[in-house]
């Protein structure tokens, strides 16, 4: 293969041209937490590595059209900075979750989003507050849902002269409404999540009117729970959350059948006891975490 | 160890014979512990690599190779970084500290003085990155409590001290009667 290249556009419209010239041969690198490591160590290769995180167009937070509308070269840090985002519970709990400081400061919501893999903590967040992301290439722009966006492990429906423009989240009236993001991990700081759950619930009254619930770490992609979903629909939030404790959802996917690469590993049968028994308790807490906020009047 | 569900595909051995072999065709400019510098580099180059190997700047330190130890922190435009996990090329125009850059001609930076007060020095590896981390901290937030000090380097991992000194020793300049 030619030598690669190292692009810095300077404008969004410049950097759409570069992976329009490149396609499949270019890799976008943002905040570069992720895969500056595989490009140094030769695990990707391409014709032309187009850094985006300094685009300007890219850097902002705002609100508009009922979203909450975060660049594609935002950064954790921004995002904890950010009243408009630490209005979602969920995706304040999840980005502190992440790394350490030295990562938060680089990397990016959009680049967990696109890097595509289970363990993301922006993913599951992302996923229970309905998020959706602006695509956009030299021929336009398109909104995906999340759960369109992430196809599989490491992969996204993202063509491949498209970049993640903006992130949008729905803005839900307040009151009612409150969402929770919790993960289990083998040590507190820095690991990655074994099981993780991002509730976003709406009460009538003392009554699950709508939760949706997304699951991270126990499939090959972040997962929307919706056999939690239905179980918990028109029950008291503490009667869900008892349920809930004990299931473990259709969603999850760690048996050869849904996921022969998990199950190659030699502990896989291991994990996949532990992941099942866990994962009820997880969502169950960010259920109960979400029932919390709503109770003190927090979103 | 791995959690994620599927294999990692990160690199077993991460030792620089493994680091992608291309030429240094891309000139960058910085500024690097004050002063301004262009380096020939491949677009693939870490920064890490650019500093220990083309700069000779060995104080910076190369462990995990995967952002998850802080021994190759640098501070870039005021903020602490991994310097593994940045290419070079994205360091352009930017302000660069290294451990190499705190001393003076004839003085030592007070954080580094407090850990030799401190006891806050085993084996050395993690205290180029402790250092910066904490110096990174205290441009920015000059009177920092115990748990600003315990985020500021949850980053960075010592295996020696039990991290306890390394504490000390930042509160140690932070509180430091001038």
């Amino acid at each position: 293969m030619a030598q690669t290249e190292f692009f810095r556009p300077g404008n969004l419209a410049a950097a759409l041209d570069l992976l329009d010239q490149y396609r499949e041969q270019a890799v976008i690198v943002n905040g570069g937490t992720d895969i500056v490591e595989r490009i140094a160590h030769g695990g990707v290769r391409r014709a032309a590595i187009i850094y985006i995180h300094e685009i300007p167009e890219l850097r902002g937070i705002g609100e508009g059209d009922g979203f909450v509308r975060i660049g594609g070269a935002v950064t954790y840090n921004d995002i904890l900075a950010s009243p408009l985002c630490c209005q979602f519970t969920a995706l304040e709990q999840a980005v502190k979750e992440i790394g350490s400081p030295s990562i938060r400061v680089r990397g990016t919501p959009a680049g967990n989003l696109g890097t595509a893999v289970p363990a993301g903590d922006c993913c599951a967040a992302m996923m229970a507050l309905d998020a959706e992301v602006v695509a956009a290439s030299r021929q336009g722009e398109r909104a995906i849902k999340l759960a369109d966006l992430i196809i599989d492990y490491r992969r996204t429906a993202l063509a491949a002269n498209e970049l993640i423009r903006e992130i949008r989240i729905p803005v839900v009236p307040g009151g009612k409404t409150a969402s929770a993001f919790l993960r289990l991990t083998s040590r507190k700081g820095q690991d990655i999540a074994q099981a993780s759950a991002a509730v976003r619930l709406t009460l009538d009254g003392d009554v699950c009117r709508h939760a949706v619930i997304a699951m991270g770490s126990v499939s090959k992609v972040t997962v929307r729970a919706y056999s939690l979903e239905k179980a918990v629909a028109g029950k008291t939030v503490a009667d869900a959350a008892e349920e809930i404790k004990a299931m473990v959802p259709a969603e999850v996917a760690l048996r050869a059948a849904d996921n022969p690469a998990f199950a190659a590993r030699p502990t896989a049968n291991i994990e996949r006891q532990y992941k099942e028994s866990v994962i009820g308790v997880i969502v169950a807490r960010a259920m109960m975490t979400a029932y919390g906020k709503i109770l003190a009047g927090e979103q | 160890m791995t959690s994620d569900v599927q294999l990692a595909t990160r690199p077993a051995d991460v030792s620089a014979r493994d680091r992608v072999d291309a030429a240094k065709n891309l000139v960058v400019s910085f500024v690097l512990n004050g002063k301004p510098l262009s380096v020939a580099v491949a677009p693939t180059e870490l920064l890490a690599d650019t500093l220990r190997e083309g700069l000779g700047l060995t104080g910076t330190k190369v462990a995990c190779g995967t952002g998850d130890c802080g021994t190759c922190t640098a501070i870039l435009d005021g903020e602490a970084v991994r310097s593994c996990l940045m290419l070079t090329a994205m360091v352009a125009g930017k302000t660069v500290e290294t451990i190499e850059g705190l001393a003076g001609e004839s003085d030592i930076h007070p954080i580094q003085q407090a850990f030799i007060d401190t006891g806050a020095v085993q084996c050395g590896y993690c205290t180029p990155g402790m250092i910066l981390a904490a110096k990174a901290l205290l441009d920015e937030n000059p009177k920092p409590s115990a748990d600003d000090i315990k985020e500021a380097i949850s980053g960075n991992l010592c295996r020696c001290t039990g991290y306890t000194k390394i504490i000390e020793a930042i509160d140690k300049v932070a509180n430091a009667v001038a």
